[in-house]
């Protein structure tokens, strides 16, 4: 009996061990499955690809359309959205492979999309016509009507995010600006704009709703109460721009990452924090500035794509 | 050969231009002349980029003693589409030192101008550098002034490598800049300190 725990100690140990996954063209987005047990990742060439995230083979690829882009990608629920010049969004299934719905497009390509409650929203933003960068948000709901079009800032969309209760629309834009709407009807709630000096690149809201959280340029990670929408705190350490980051399903940890300098492929690191504390738990490194970090379901592996040709994964619980 | 004005001025004087209402010669004359100035196209939009900071100084000297990269000085006037020098305009500039970077922490850089009255700015700089993203050296603004539309454009270099001596053919190379006019000629001063001038005014929309 003994000996029993003591090997599947030793197998745990033995499944949880750092490791990397090989592509064979440069990965720029992942996210994990809804069960954890596979990985997909955006690949240069306009792919899809799945992997089996214990052995690291290839489950499945996924031809994008060539006159789509690839614009919301969360992890573990399956789901991505693509849009295209037309202004239309797609959102689709990659673990059933179905193409769940397309709302019409309006005039301009869609830079940025965000999928809210499990797919019965879908929130894009496109530039205004004519001799602007205005930019205008939309919100779609499950019969992909449109629910409403709100000025979103000028320069374009950085990010976006809707909350896990599907209430509030939250968008960051290039003006350093970030607005949150309510999902159900456009009002605008809150326009934090003094207190960020440069543009956020990445946004999440925390599982349980309570907090937005966003970061970018200037690499500290801010976390604004959704009661109050008062910035609560925040976490700095992060040597690196935050492009990416990523907040574990039970809410416990968060981990970001993202580049120092746009010019050249750099060493940076990813930093995982205790939400609770504040305090930095691992610094892992990445040969390569980071586009994307992707917790598991069950907060067991964090997951990077870092524009190269390999997909790290760490064990972080 | 007569000016415009002149010319103008002999119809008024022989009854050909006559006011519907009671006006004097000299305020006729102003009024036809206004409505005949040609029309200016607003400057077109380029992208606002992921760099732009808030707050910037008010602070026309960029470049410091012993900066590396080739000095330039870039100026130019404020207008509406009527051709009038628009006052109270703001222009925010920012861009890459020589080596293609960006100051995301300080305002190496990066300026807000209070235009004057007279309408000028002017900015002493460096030519900017190149990078991997947008290898086109070029200079960000985002332009503000009351009752006009807020313009987020950029300005480029003919003397640019990446336009390979020919901007009419390979503006449009690698979908960086989308608009000829955005891409300025170069004036070369010798005497003293080597230094490069390019002129870019403005031309806002009403809001």
């Amino acid at each position: 009996m003994r000996s029993a725990i003591f090997l599947a100690a030793i197998a745990t140990v033995a499944t949880a061990q750092d490791r990397t996954i090989s592509s064979e063209s440069d990965v720029r987005a992942v996210a994990f499955s809804k069960n954890g047990e596979s990985l997909v990742g955006l690949c240069e060439g306009g792919k899809l690809r799945v992997w089996d995230v214990r052995s690291g083979s290839v489950r499945k690829t996924i031809e994008l359309r060539k006159d789509e882009r690839l614009s919301d990608l969360p992890s573990g629920t399956g789901l991505y959205a693509m849009s295209g010049d037309d202004g239309s969004i797609a959102l689709l299934d990659w673990e059933s492979g179905a193409a769940l719905r397309r709302v019409p497009g309006v005039k301009g390509r869609v830079r940025d999309v965000a999928i809210g409650n499990g797919g019965q929203m879908l929130a894009g933003s496109s530039r205004v016509a004519g001799n602007s960068r205005d930019e205008t948000m939309r919100l779609f709901d499950a019969s992909g009507k449109m629910r409403f079009a709100v000025p979103a800032g000028i320069g374009g969309t950085s990010s976006a995010a809707i909350s896990p209760d599907g209430s509030i629309l939250a968008a960051g834009s290039w003006d350093t600006n970030v607005r949150v709407w309510s999902a159900r009807n456009g009002e605008l709630l809150r326009l934090i704009d003094n207190e960020l000096p440069v543009a956020m690149f990445a946004l999440a809201f925390t599982p349980d709703g309570k907090s937005l959280v966003t970061a970018g340029v200037d690499r500290t990670v801010y976390f604004w109460n959704t009661a109050t929408w008062k910035l609560e705190r925040t976490l700095t350490g992060q040597p690196e721009m935050i492009a990416s980051l990523a907040i574990s399903a039970d809410g416990r940890m968060l981990a970001a990452g993202g580049f120092n300098d746009i010019t050249e492929k750099h060493p940076v690191s990813i930093l995982l924090w205790d939400v609770a504390s504040g305090k930095e738990i691992r610094r892992l490194p990445s040969p390569h500035q980071v586009s994307s970090v992707a917790f598991s379901p069950d907060g067991k592996w964090l997951a990077a794509a870092s524009g190269d040709k390999t997909v790290r994964l760490w064990s972080v619980r | 050969m007569k000016t415009r004005r002149e010319m103008l001025e002999q119809c008024i004087v022989r009854g050909w231009l006559v006011a519907g209402v009671p006006m004097a010669a000299t305020q006729l004359l102003a009024f036809w002349q206004e409505g005949e100035k040609k029309a200016l196209k607003p400057t077109p939009s380029e992208v606002l980029g992921p760099f732009f900071k808030k707050d910037a100084p008010n602070n026309s000297t960029l470049r410091k003693p012993g900066d590396a990269g080739f000095p330039l000085r870039v100026s130019g006037k404020v207008y509406n589409t009527r051709g009038d020098v628009v006052e109270g305009a703001r222009v925010d500039l920012w861009q890459a030192d020589h080596a293609g970077k960006y100051d995301v922490v300080g305002f190496r850089y990066r300026a807000k101008l209070v235009v004057p009255a007279a309408g000028d700015y002017a900015v002493e700089t460096i030519m900017p550098g190149h990078y991997d993203d947008r290898p086109a050296q070029h200079i960000h603004y985002l332009i503000t002034a009351p009752g006009h539309k807020t313009l987020v454009t950029q300005v480029y270099f003919a003397t640019d490598p990446f336009f390979e001596g020919d901007p009419d053919k390979n503006y449009k190379k690698r979908g960086i800049a989308e608009n000829r006019e955005l891409v300025r000629p170069v004036t070369l001063y010798e005497t003293g300190t080597p230094r490069a001038a390019v002129n870019f005014d403005i031309v806002l929309e009403k809001a």
